[in-house]
C-alpha cells in the first residue's frame, strides 16, 4: 500500500463520520469484543483438552476430519462442512446453558416458545409442525416453489399415492387395510390456542377430499375427530383428551379410540387379559422440545392414570397393528412415562377390546414409512396369513406439505414386499459365536441424528465371514444390526467402513431387546439378521 | 458461512482479524483473499473456481484496457463474459421454461429442459460479485479508476468477504484508493465493532422473528389465511426483508471498518419515504446507484425527452427486478416500481399526494410497497393473487384460519410488531445512530450483541434473505 492516496470519484457517496470516542475507551470496547468472541471457545478448548488429557485443538481436528472425509465419508464435501459447522456449535459447552436461559427468559417475559413448541393458554403447549400441517397446503395441492426454495425438497412423494399403492399391495395378498389417523391436538383444543370457540373439530380444509381419496384407494378409514370432540365435551369427569404438555393423546382418548376401532372391526368378546391400574408421570415431549433449564423448569409433571393390560404382541395373529409413538406412548418408557415398559399402550388396549392378541409393529417417528417397510419385510407366507392391517398414524404426517414434511423428516416411500418364504429364526450357539468378517455393504443412514424424528436407531451392515473365532460359522454372508445412534449421539458402529475387517460377537436379533424396538435402517431387506454391539476393527 | 452463525462469530472472525493484523502490510491482501475464498467456498468449494475464473478474466480485460490498445475489446470481453456467467447460472433454465410456456401457449411442441439444465445450482452471491468484478473494467474504461497494482489486490477486491455475497455492491472506483492506502485506528475499529454488533442484533432479534411470522402467513394454504393475517403477514415480510438486508449491510460495513475499509451505505430509513422515487434513494442504494450509472445513464437517462425517460426508468426497474431472481414475479415487482417511478416523474410537482400530510404520504407509500412485496415474496402469480385477494377480504376462510390468526396475534408477535414499527419509524437508523460514536453507544451495541447471541442459540440461525439473489 503506497502512501499516495488516489482520488475517489464516488467520495460523495461516503457519509461523514465523527468518532467521538477516546482512544482508551476504544481500546476497552475492542478488548471486550475480542474477549467476547475469543474467550468462550478458547476456554471450551482448554476444558476439552483437560478432559482428553492431550494437547490438541479439537475443532481443528474435526475440521480436518471433515475435509479429508474421515468423518461422514459417504457425504459430499459441502455436506461434510455443514455437518462440521453444526457439530461445532454443539461442542461449545457454553451454548446449552445459554440457550436454556434465553428460552426461559423468552418464555417468562414474552410467553414465547420456539421453533417446535407454541405456548398456548392456561399452560397448554402445542407442536408447531402440527399447526403448519393443519393450515398449510396439504397433501392434494402441489406446494408452490420458487427460485429461493430449497432444491433438496424436490424429490418428495406425497402420502396419497404411497398409501394407495400400499393398499393395493395388501389387496393383492387378500389383506384388508384400516387407516386410523390420530387427530392433531389443535383440532380438538383450538380454544387453548386462539381463545375463540369452535363449533366442532378444526380440520384441514382438504380433509373431506383426502377422506374421499383414501376410500377410493380401497382402504377403510376411521376418523376420530368427532369422537374426540364429543369426549372433550364430557371432559369434566374423564379428564382431557390430550395431554397438556405433550403432543400425544391422553389414556382416556386412546382407550376410546381402541374401543371404537374394535367396534368398527366387529371384534369383541374373546380372550380376557389381566388388568391393573398404575399412575405415571411425565413432563411432556413439548416441554422437552422447549429445552429449558432442568433446575428452573416452570412446567409441572403431568400425571396420568393408566390401565395396564397384560398382553403381548403375537406375530402369528391375523391382525397386524402398524403405528408410531401414538401406539407406544404408554408402553415405551423412552417416550417419558415410566422407567420400564408399562404395557398400557394402544396396542394392549386394542388387544383387550378385540379379545385377542395382535401382531404389533410400532416405531416412534416411523409411522409413515418405516413400519410399512418392516411389515413388507415379513416372509410372503406370513403376510398372506394376515387378514387385517391396522395402520395408526399421526394425522399430522398425512397433512404436512412437502417442505414441512421434508423439514420434519417425514417420508412417504413405496415399499417392496418380500417374495421369499419363511426360514428358521437365527440362533446363536450356546456360549456365543464370534467371527472376523469384512464389510461388503452398509445401509444408508442420516448424516445428522439431530434431524431425525427418532432418537435412537440401529442399522444393517452386510459382512463376508473370513474366520470363526469362537462357536460355529453361522453363514458365509451375515446381515448384522448395529446400534447407529442412541439419544441422538452416534455410536462407534457408525464408523464402519466398506472393505474393512472387524471382529464381531454375534447375538440373535430376536433376543436383542430393547434394541429390537428401535428404528431399523436396513437396505438389504434382511430376513435373517444378527445383532452385534460394537464391531472391533482389525488392523 | 453466515455472519450470524457460531462458526463465524467464534472462530472465523477472530481468525481473519488475527491473520490480517499479524501479517506484514504487503501480505494483508493475500491473506484476506485466502480467507475470503475459504468463507465463500464454505457453501460449496467448487464455487471458488468460478469466482477465481471470473476474477482472472476481468483482471486480464483490465490489463487490455489499461494498455490502451484494445480498450473496447477488453470492455466487451469483460461485460460479455460476466453477463454470460450470470445468464448461464441464473437465467438459463428460466429462459428455457419461459420459451416453453410461450410455445405451449401457441400449441407448439417444446421439449422438456434437459437434465443438465434443471440441475444447475446458483452459486451463492454470484449476482453481487459479477457486478463488482465487471465494474472494474467499466471504471477503468471510463477513467474513473487506475488499474489494480497487482492480481492479488484485484482478487482481494472481488472476493472481500465482508460484502461478498449480499452487498453493498462496491464499485472498483470507490475502493481503488483504499486498496492502495487506508488508515487503521483503534477508534475506527471500534466503529466497525459497534456497527457489526448492531447489525447482528438486528438480524437475530428482529429479522428472524419477523421471518417466522411472515412464513406463517405466506405458507398458509387456501382457506387458512384471513384478511387480518394476510396484512400482518405482508407487514412482517416488509419488516423482515428490511431488517435482514440492512443488518447484513451493517455487518458488512462494520467488518469492512475492522479491516480499514469504508463501504458505501446501502440503506437510509427506506420506509420513511414519502414516494417511491424517494424509496429508491433510500433502499439498496448500492444497487440503485449501480443501475443508474451503468444502465440508466448509458441508455440516455433523462436526456432524450420525457417519453424515453419513462421507458428507461421502466427498463431499468424491470432488469433490476430480474436481477433479484429468475422468476416472473420479480419482473412484475420491478415493473410496478418502474411504473410508479414514471408516474411520479410525470406528475412532477403536481402529484396529488404533494399537499397531503407527511405521515399520511409515508403510510401511502408503505401501502404501495406492501403490495409490491407480495409479488416479491410469492412463489408464483397464483400465490400472489391468492394473497392479494386475501388482503382484499375476497377469500372464504375455514376454521383453520383461526390458528394462523392466533400465531399472528400472539403476545410475542404483537411485541415484535410494535418494536419493529418503533425502530423503523420513530428511531434513527444504524448509520445515524453510530455517526457520532460515543462510549455509551458502543457499549450498548456490545450488550445487544450478547443478547442476540443468547437468542441465536435458542432459535438457531437462518441465512440472510438476499443470499438467494
Amino acid at each position: 500500500m503506497s502512501s499516495q492516496p488516489l482520488p475517489n470519484p464516488y467520495e460523495h457517496e461516503l457519509p461523514p463520520e465523527v468518532l467521538r470516542i477516546g482512544r482508551g475507551a476504544a481500546w476497552l470496547v475492542t478488548v471486550l469484543f475480542i474477549s467476547l468472541i475469543g474467550l468462550p471457545p478458547l476456554l471450551n478448548d482448554f476444558r476439552e483438552m483437560g478432559r482428553e488429557k492431550t494437547v490438541r485443538w479439537l475443532p481443528g481436528e474435526r475440521f480436518l476430519a471433515a475435509v479429508s472425509g474421515q468423518d461422514h465419508p459417504r457425504q459430499s464435501l459441502p455436506e461434510r462442512l455443514k455437518l462440521f459447522e453444526s457439530s461445532l456449535a454443539e461442542h461449545l459447552h457454553f451454548v446449552a446453558p445459554l440457550r436454556r436461559s434465553a428460552q426461559l427468559a423468552m418464555l417468562q417475559g414474552l410467553h414465547s416458545g420456539n421453533a417446535k413448541t407454541v405456548v398456548g393458554l392456561e399452560g397448554w403447549l402445542f407442536y408447531r409442525p402440527e399447526i403448519k400441517a393443519l393450515t398449510g397446503y396439504g397433501p392434494l395441492r402441489e406446494e408452490p416453489r420458487s427460485v429461493a426454495s430449497d432444491p433438496s425438497v424436490r424429490n418428495w412423494q406425497p402420502p396419497l399415492p404411497a398409501i394407495a399403492k400400499f393398499a393395493q399391495q395388501l389387496k393383492e395378498r387378500n389383506v384388508e387395510l384400516w387407516i386410523v389417523p390420530v387427530p392433531m391436538k389443535e383440532s380438538i383444543y383450538p380454544e387453548m390456542l386462539t381463545s375463540q370457540t369452535a363449533a366442532g373439530p378444526v380440520t384441514h380444509p382438504q380433509q373431506p377430499q383426502v377422506a374421499e381419496e383414501l376410500s377410493r384407494s380401497g382402504a377403510k378409514v376411521l376418523w376420530l375427530d368427532q369422537l374426540f370432540w364429543e369426549l372433550k365435551k364430557q371432559d369434566a369427569e374423564g379428564g382431557p383428551v390430550y395431554l397438556k404438555q405433550d403432543t400425544h393423546w391422553s389414556p382416556r382418548a386412546m382407550e376410546a379410540a381402541a374401543a371404537e376401532l374394535a367396534k368398527s372391526l366387529k371384534e369383541g368378546a374373546g380372550q380376557e387379559f389381566s388388568r391393573s391400574e398404575i399412575t405415571a408421570q411425565s413432563r411432556g415431549d413439548l416441554v422437552e422440545k422447549l429445552n429449558l433449564p432442568d433446575h428452573d423448569n416452570p412446567f409441572p409433571m403431568e400425571s396420568v392414570n393408566l390401565h395396564v393390560v397384560v398382553a403381548k404382541s403375537d406375530p402369528q395373529s391375523p391382525i397386524v397393528l402398524l403405528g408410531d409413538s401414538f401406539v407406544n406412548i404408554y408402553d415405551d418408557p423412552s417416550l417419558g412415562f415410566g422407567e420400564a415398559p408399562l404395557s398400557a399402550g394402544f396396542a394392549q388396549h386394542l388387544m383387550a377390546a378385540c379379545g385377542k392378541p395382535i401382531h404389533v409393529i410400532a416405531k416412534n417417528g416411523g409411522g409413515a414409512t418405516t413400519v410399512r417397510e418392516q411389515f413388507a419385510k415379513l416372509p410372503d407366507d406370513v403376510v398372506r396369513q394376515k387378514k387385517v392391517v391396522i395402520w395408526v398414524l399421526a394425522a399430522r404426517d398425512l397433512f404436512l406439505s412437502r417442505s414441512e414434511a421434508t423439514a420434519n423428516s417425514v417420508e412417504w416411500l413405496d415399499v417392496t414386499f418380500n417374495s421369499q418364504h419363511s426360514v428358521p429364526v437365527t440362533t446363536v450357539p450356546e456360549g456365543g459365536s464370534e467371527v472376523e468378517a469384512v464389510v461388503t455393504g452398509i445401509s444408508e443412514f442420516p448424516a445428522d441424528p439431530r434431524t431425525t424424528p427418532y432418537a435412537s436407531a440401529v442399522f444393517c451392515v452386510r459382512y463376508r465371514v473370513e474366520r470363526v473365532i469362537a462357536g460355529s460359522k453361522p453363514a458365509d454372508e451375515l446381515f448384522i444390526y448395529h446400534p447407529l445412534f442412541q439419544k441422538r449421539e452416534f455410536q462407534p458402529a457408525a464408523a464402519v467402513q466398506m472393505g474393512r475387517r472387524y471382529r464381531l460377537k454375534l447375538q440373535a436379533w430376536n433376543e436383542a431387546l430393547p434394541v429390537f424396538q428401535q428404528t431399523l435402517l436396513d437396505d438389504f431387506n434382511t430376513l435373517d439378521p444378527y445383532y452385534a454391539e460394537i464391531p472391533i476393527p482389525i488392523p | 458461512m453466515v455472519f450470524s452463525s457460531p462458526l463465524f462469530v467464534f472462530y472465523f472472525l477472530l481468525l481473519s482479524l488475527g491473520v490480517y493484523y499479524a501479517s506484514p502490510v504487503r501480505w494483508r491482501h493475500a491473506g484476506l483473499s485466502v480467507l475470503s475464498y475459504i468463507f465463500y467456498g464454505w457453501w460449496n468449494p467448487w464455487f471458488m473456481t468460478l469466482m477465481f475464473g471470473s476474477t482472472l478474466v476481468d483482471y486480464g480485460c483490465g490489463r487490455l484496457i489499461a494498455n490502451g490498445r484494445h480498450r473496447k475489446a477488453g470492455l466487451i470481453i469483460s461485460v460479455t463474459s460476466n453477463l454470460l456467467l450470470l445468464g448461464f447460472f441464473k437465467y438459463c433454465h428460466f429462459a428455457y421454461q419461459s420459451l416453453g410456456a410461450v410455445a405451449g401457449g401457441l400449441g407448439w411442441h417444446f421439449p422438456a429442459a434437459p437434465g443438465w439444465m434443471t440441475g444447475i445450482v446458483l452459486p451463492m452471491g454470484i449476482s453481487f460479485y459479477v457486478f463488482q468484478s465487471m465494474s472494474y473494467c467499466i471504471d477503468l474504461y471510463r477513467g474513473h479508476a487506475p488499474p489494480a497494482k497487482s492480481f492479488v489486490d484485484f482478487a482481494c477486491f472481488v472476493s472481500l468477504y465482508p460484502q461478498l455475497v449480499a452487498g453493498p455492491i462496491v464499485r472498483y472506483g470507490s475502493i481503488a484508493h483504499q486498496l492502495q492506502h487506508r488508515t487503521h485506528s483503534v477508534e475506527a475499529f471500534t466503529a466497525g465493532i459497534a456497527r457489526f454488533c448492531l447489525g447482528f442484533a438486528k438480524k437475530v432479534l428482529l429479522a428472524d422473528a419477523m421471518g417466522q411470522l411472515a412464513e406463517t402467513a405466506f405458507k398458509a394454504g387456501p382457506g387458512s389465511l384471513s384478511t387480518l393475517s394476510a396484512w400482518l403477514g405482508v407487514v412482517a415480510y416488509a419488516f423482515q426483508i428490511y431488517f435482514d438486508f440492512s443488518a447484513y449491510s451493517d455487518m458488512a460495513i462494520g467488518l469492512g471498518r475492522m479491516f480499514g475499509f469504508r463501504f458505501i451505505e446501502n440503506f437510509n430509513s427506506p420506509y420513511k419515504s414519502r414516494s417511491i422515487t424517494e424509496f429508491w434513494r433510500r433502499w439498496h442504494i448500492s444497487l440503485s446507484t449501480f443501475l443508474r450509472d451503468y444502465l440508466y445513464i448509458p441508455l440516455g437517462g433523462n436526456r432524450l425527452g420525457s417519453g424515453r425517460t419513462y421507458v428507461n426508468l421502466l427498463t431499468v426497474m424491470l432488469i433490476g427486478g430480474l436481477w433479484h431472481g429468475a422468476q416472473w414475479t420479480f419482473v412484475i415487482w420491478g415493473g410496478i416500481h418502474g411504473v410508479m417511478l414514471a408516474v411520479e416523474r410525470m406528475m412532477g410537482r403536481k402529484a396529488p399526494s404533494d399537499g397531503v400530510w407527511r405521515p399520511l404520504r409515508v403510510i401511502m407509500t408503505f401501502g404501495i410497497l406492501l403490495v409490491t412485496w407480495v409479488f416479491f415474496r410469492a412463489e408464483n402469480f397464483s400465490v400472489a393473487w391468492q394473497f392479494l385477494t386475501a388482503m382484499a377480504g375476497c377469500q372464504s376462510v375455514a376454521a383453520s384460519a383461526g390458528l394462523v390468526d392466533a400465531l399472528m396475534l400472539s403476545r410475542v408477535a404483537l411485541v415484535y410488531f410494535l418494536a419493529a414499527g418503533l425502530i423503523i419509524w420513530a428511531l434513527p437508523n444504524s448509520q445515524q445512530l453510530l455517526m457520532r460514536l460515543t462510549m455509551g453507544r458502543a457499549l450498548g451495541c456490545l450488550l445487544l450483541f450478547v443478547a442476540a447471541l443468547a437468542v441465536l442459540f435458542q432459535q438457531g440461525y437462518s441465512p440472510f434473505l438476499y443470499f438467494q439473489f
